[in-house]
């Protein structure tokens, strides 16, 4: 009898140290991290199934699952994840909303995952609008591009408008083009309007702004911010209603307008410019609807144009940094961020990933687009917010101006008071 | 307390313990929402500290204050009141046709009246944002019809709550009128027999004979509309997001870009507050109706 009960507990020790064991094992089981991506060109979507599949053959202790997210979703989604406190490990959208959601408490700090390579590949510009004011970089800028002015050759020869061999063109060249490409029928009724420049996205009011060395938000010696829309500022948002309520080259439908019918509208030559990324070459040229070119718009005060750096950002909440880390690594670098970049339209973030000869090419204007990065900066201020700032409060006082509700001085009037006011409800002041 | 008293008290008790179950999964998903929204109401999110400061009343000051919440609740009111009176009368009207005897093919009629209702409104909006632009099918209707300069309907700040109805009352009617036929069906065929003898006439028998047989089913599905439509999202946000200029914005809207776009929760959470303080009423209209 004690014999038996003896070989049962034997039996129960055995199957507790299995199964400890067992759990054991499982805690040195592969990790698996989440990540969160924007990429949606099928193209890139291709890239990073290869490249998440070969990481995963290569690194069978890090694991790697794709999320497939969209931009029109990507604040929701990943504010709901962070607020929630189950967000993706690694995260894609802008270098801004990256520093945004660092200063938030979301995103963590990438200082201590990036090597001195790294950081001197990548241009400064792009590092500091992925960063705080303390130098903690959230974001890893891997992707960047330029904003460029779409043209319409055949309506431009028609007008008979000679472009500058650089294609750049001064803000008064560009009011001149456009007012020369705005027709009207016998009845009067505009036919085709110089230029669509969206109120609301593609950010073209801040890129005039920077152009301009304007400033609409400030931030003070104690870390608050204050709005004081400057008289740089004033002019460069002046110069951008004017195109509808002076110039009136541009229809008010700037207000409201979506990329689907932008792009239907250029290539039925309803417009005959539109402001946009230069990653839209791949769709103008999938469509083939339009002989396009590319113009770049050089300021009063300086000729830079809107980088909008796309980045990774690793998740504070995140059990995996370290892992997260080595993959942003290698998804950012080399061959891999090239085969993103390339069917996306864009550039790799990295200097010597542009060195590629491919991102240089004459066809389809590589080249023009490649030469127009030197210009590049984030033109949105590096104030947490800012996104949300512009669409609270800037852009219903511009859609005012343009509506004639309002005049422009009562409009930046209300951009101070209600920015101000803005700022105090959420913290900044 | 008589037996039958104490016997239902005693059947009341033995229920609670299967009941529970149920009301645990009610609080956890109603009630803990519900109570987390108030006291956030009372609070300020601070961004950069990430915290909720207690400020009492202080979202509900501000509302006050916030033109644009003005604008917001006015722009809803009136979304509200014109929708279900637009898709009353439509319906209704509809309703009567379907349920009319002589109506040829009249399963058919039924089926494709009902198409709208079968579609996510998400599809609709977008549907009809092709068909609202400048450039779109209506439009090109309307020039063929002569009119010289049709609207912008989702681009002028006048015109563009009202786009949002036009699509919302389009989308809705199928289900009010299938409510509606259902009353209509319902009407004893004696009583139209009766005011025919009587000499009435369609108009005298439809305010004084149908309407009032059906008025019950009316109320409330009215008061199911309504509460439906004071918290539709997707049609506007798809439509306009609320704009140009914020034109069309409307509560649920509002709500939402002060809660995930502009970082602002317990103003958002205010605001949900104030849309339940005005949706309670539909609510116990609703409740009486039911119970009546």
């Amino acid at each position: 009898m004690i014999r038996q009960r003896g070989s049962t507990f034997v039996v129960i020790l055995v199957t507790c140290l299995i199964v400890i064991g067992c759990s054991g094992l499982a805690t040195s089981s592969p990790v698996t991290i989440q990540y969160y991506t924007l990429a949606w060109q099928p193209g890139v979507v291709k890239a990073i199934q290869r490249i998440s599949k070969e990481w995963n053959e290569a690194n069978p202790d890090i694991q790697v699952e794709v999320i497939w997210g969209s931009w029109g979703a990507v604040n929701e989604f990943l504010l709901t994840s962070f607020l929630g406190g189950d967000a993706p490990d690694i995260f894609h959208t802008d270098a801004v909303m990256c520093y945004e959601y660092g200063a938030l408490g979301f995103g963590a700090p990438l200082n201590d995952y990036l090597t001195d390579e790294t950081l001197t590949d990548v241009p400064q510009w792009m590092w500091d609008s992925a960063s705080d004011y303390e130098g903690n970089i959230f974001g890893y800028p891997f992707l960047v591009e330029t904003h460029v002015i779409f043209t319409n050759r055949t309506l431009f020869q028609e007008a008979g408008i000679e472009v500058p061999d650089n294609s750049e063109i001064s803000w008064d060249q560009f009011v001149d083009y456009s007012r020369r490409l705005t027709t009207r029928d016998e009845s009067g009724e505009v036919s085709t309007w110089g230029v669509m420049a969206p109120v609301s996205w593609e950010k073209f009011p801040w890129m005039l702004v920077a152009q301009n060395d304007g400033n609409i938000v400030n931030r003070q010696e104690d870390g608050t911010w204050i709005v004081k829309v400057d008289t740089a500022a004033r002019e460069a948002l002046s110069y951008y209603c004017d195109l509808v309520t002076r110039w009136e080259v541009m229809p008010t439908e700037a207000m409201s307008n979506d990329y689907t019918y932008l792009m239907s509208a250029f290539s039925q030559e309803r417009y005959a410019m539109i402001v946009f990324g230069c990653w839209n070459r791949r769709i103008l040229a999938l469509w083939d609807t339009v002989d396009w070119g590319m113009l770049h718009l050089t300021g009063p005060v300086n000729n830079i144009t809107s980088g909008g750096p796309q980045a990774h950002g690793i998740w504070a909440g995140s059990p995996h940094k370290e892992e997260a880390a080595l993959f942003l690594d290698y998804i950012s670098s080399g061959q891999n961020v090239a085969d993103i970049a390339y069917p996306d339209w864009i550039f790799p973030a990295r200097t010597s990933g542009q060195a590629d000869p491919k991102f240089s090419a004459e066809e389809n204007q590589w080249d023009l687009a490649h030469g127009w990065l030197d210009y590049a900066i984030d033109i949105w201020p590096t104030m947490p917010t800012i996104i949300a700032f512009d669409m609270r409060v800037v852009v219903p006082e511009l859609e005012q101006v343009i509506l004639g509700n309002k005049s422009f001085d009562d409009a930046m009037d209300a951009i101070e008071k209600n920015g101000n006011e803005y700022l105090l409800q959420i913290g900044l002041q | 307390m008589s037996e039958y008293g104490m016997r239902r008290v005693g059947e009341g008790r033995q229920a609670i313990p299967f009941l529970l179950p149920t009301i645990l999964i009610m609080c956890a998903i109603n009630l803990y929402p519900f109570i987390n929204g108030m006291v956030r109401s009372l609070h300020s999110f601070r961004i950069m500290s990430q915290e909720f400061t207690y400020t009492g009343l202080r979202n509900f000051r501000l509302l006050l204050q916030d033109e644009l919440f003005w604008r917001a609740f006015l722009n809803s009111m009136t979304w509200v009141a014109t929708c279900i009176s637009a898709q009353f009368v439509l319906s209704f009207v509809l309703a009567l046709v379907l349920n009319s005897r002589e109506l040829i093919a009249r399963r058919v009629v039924r089926t494709l009246a009902l198409i709208p209702w079968a579609m996510p409104p998400v599809v609709v909006a977008l549907t009809w944002r092709y068909m609202l632009a400048d450039r779109g099918p209506l439009n090109a209707l309307l020039g063929v019809l002569g009119v010289a300069n049709p609207p912008s309907w989702l681009l002028d700040p006048s015109v563009a709550l009202w786009a949002c109805i036009l699509v919302t009352v389009w989308m809705n009617i199928p289900f009010m009128t299938v409510m509606l036929l259902a009353g209509l069906q319902s009407v004893e065929r004696s009583l139209y027999e009766a005011a025919a003898i009587d000499g009435a006439n369609f108009l005298q028998t439809t305010l004084r004979v149908t309407l009032p047989a059906i008025k019950k089913v009316a109320l409330v599905v009215v008061t199911l509309m309504s509460i439906w439509t004071f918290n539709m999202f997707d049609i506007v946000f798809v439509l306009t997001n609320g704009g140009p200029g914020n034109a069309s914005i409307t509560l649920p809207l509002f709500a939402y870009q002060n809660a995930f776009f502009y970082y602002q929760m317990g103003y958002a959470a205010a605001v949900g507050i104030v849309m339940m303080a005005c949706l309670l009423l539909l609510i116990v209209f609703y409740i009486r109706q039911v119970l009546e």
